[in-house]
């Protein structure tokens, strides 16, 4: 599996890191996970749509399997899906409320696609010392 | 077509002043800045072989180095004698060339004509230009790219500021570009201009010439 974030599995792989849901069972299936992931391609359509000019025609790639699929996104850009990704993932999760972990990485994954500082990622687990509305 | 390290360069330096830009983004608004120089300062120009028969007067002419046909310079006879023509009719990449009189005889007519660039692009998706236009005007086209990229809004480099100033930087070099095209790039040549205290009429408008037209004698 490729660590330079070129392939469906390589994104994947890194979001169930930022997740810490890398021992089966998991805790969000490859389907959840796919979902997200296509569903920060389609928001980066819309926040950059240069990204998908050449590659694709103006469309977007959709995925449905974890796989060794190429994307088709810069290098410099590949976080930002990771992390929109992400973002996505915990904004559905239903165990443990992360809004505020969920709304920074969405917000990551939109100043690296249209501004130049990102935002620290912060929230974590919710707990008796980390409250959470 | 534009040489890998020409591109390279443009791009490398491009990449370097526009911190978040994508490589997708950078060739489209490449296309733009070329098609803006090229077609602006008229730098692109051919000579196309016209075969000139009787009683014929429409021929279609085509560029046969790449670009389209944008703009009729001339069209000569074999003695270097002009022949009255129009263009009035463009069908990309290629051109209607009208004689305005009909000749009697066979001949091979040359004309001169301006181009642009034109689609498809490369495989690369880099617009099929002139290979000696970066390494002549690499400055001017940086800034006319970097220019157009600062003006788009919402990106991590916009800058309406530092776009206005690339972009006349980006104006001036198609002001040269095109001084030099019109000069054939001779350096001083046509520098003499008539003196203004002998003037008596002005050129604004257009200036009539002697050769006539199937509208008229050119007044």
């Amino acid at each position: 599996m490729a660590d330079n974030l070129d392939s469906v599995d390589a994104y994947i792989k890194d979001v169930r890191t930022l997740l810490q849901d890398v021992i089966p069972p998991f805790r969000y299936s490859d389907t959840s996970l796919l979902v997200a992931f296509n569903t920060a391609l389609l928001e980066g359509r819309r926040l950059r749509p240069d990204l998908f000019v050449f590659h694709n025609h103006l469309r977007v790639p959709s995925y449905t399997g974890v796989s060794g699929e190429l994307v088709p996104i810069e290098p410099q850009f590949r976080l930002a899906f990771v992390y929109g990704t992400s973002g996505h993932a915990l904004m559905r999760d239903q165990e443990d409320t992360q809004d505020e972990r969920s709304n920074m990485f969405v917000g990551a994954f939109q100043s690296i696609l249209t501004g130049l500082k990102v935002p620290p990622i912060g929230g974590g687990t919710p707990g008796p010392k980390n409250p959470q509305a | 077509m534009i040489q890998d390290r020409d591109l390279n360069r443009l791009l490398n330096q491009a990449r370097v002043k526009l911190p978040g830009s994508s490589d997708a983004g950078l060739k489209a608004e490449l296309w733009d800045t070329l098609d803006e120089f090229i077609g602006d300062s008229n730098c692109w120009q051919e000579w196309i072989t016209v075969n000139v028969v009787p009683n014929e007067q429409d021929y279609m002419i085509t560029p046969a180095h790449g670009g389209m046909i944008l703009r009729l310079v001339a069209v000569f006879d074999p003695n270097r004698i002009g022949l009255p023509s129009v263009m009035q009719h463009v069908f990309p990449p290629s051109a209607k060339l009208h004689l305005v009189w009909p000749q009697n005889i066979n001949m091979t007519a040359k004309a001169h004509v301006v181009k642009n660039i034109i689609l498809p692009n490369t495989k690369d998706e880099v617009p099929d230009a002139p290979d000696w236009l970066l390494p002549l005007y690499t400055l001017r086209v940086e800034d006319g790219l970097v220019g157009r990229m600062m003006a788009q809004p919402g990106k991590s480099y916009s800058n309406d500021k530092r776009s206005d100033y690339h972009l006349k930087r980006f104006r001036d070099g198609i002001v040269i570009a095109k001084t030099a095209a019109m000069r054939a790039n001779l350096f001083g040549g046509q520098s003499w201009r008539y003196p203004g205290n002998f003037r008596t009429t002005t050129q604004r408008g257009g200036v009539s010439t002697p050769f006539p037209t199937d509208q008229g004698w050119g007044n």
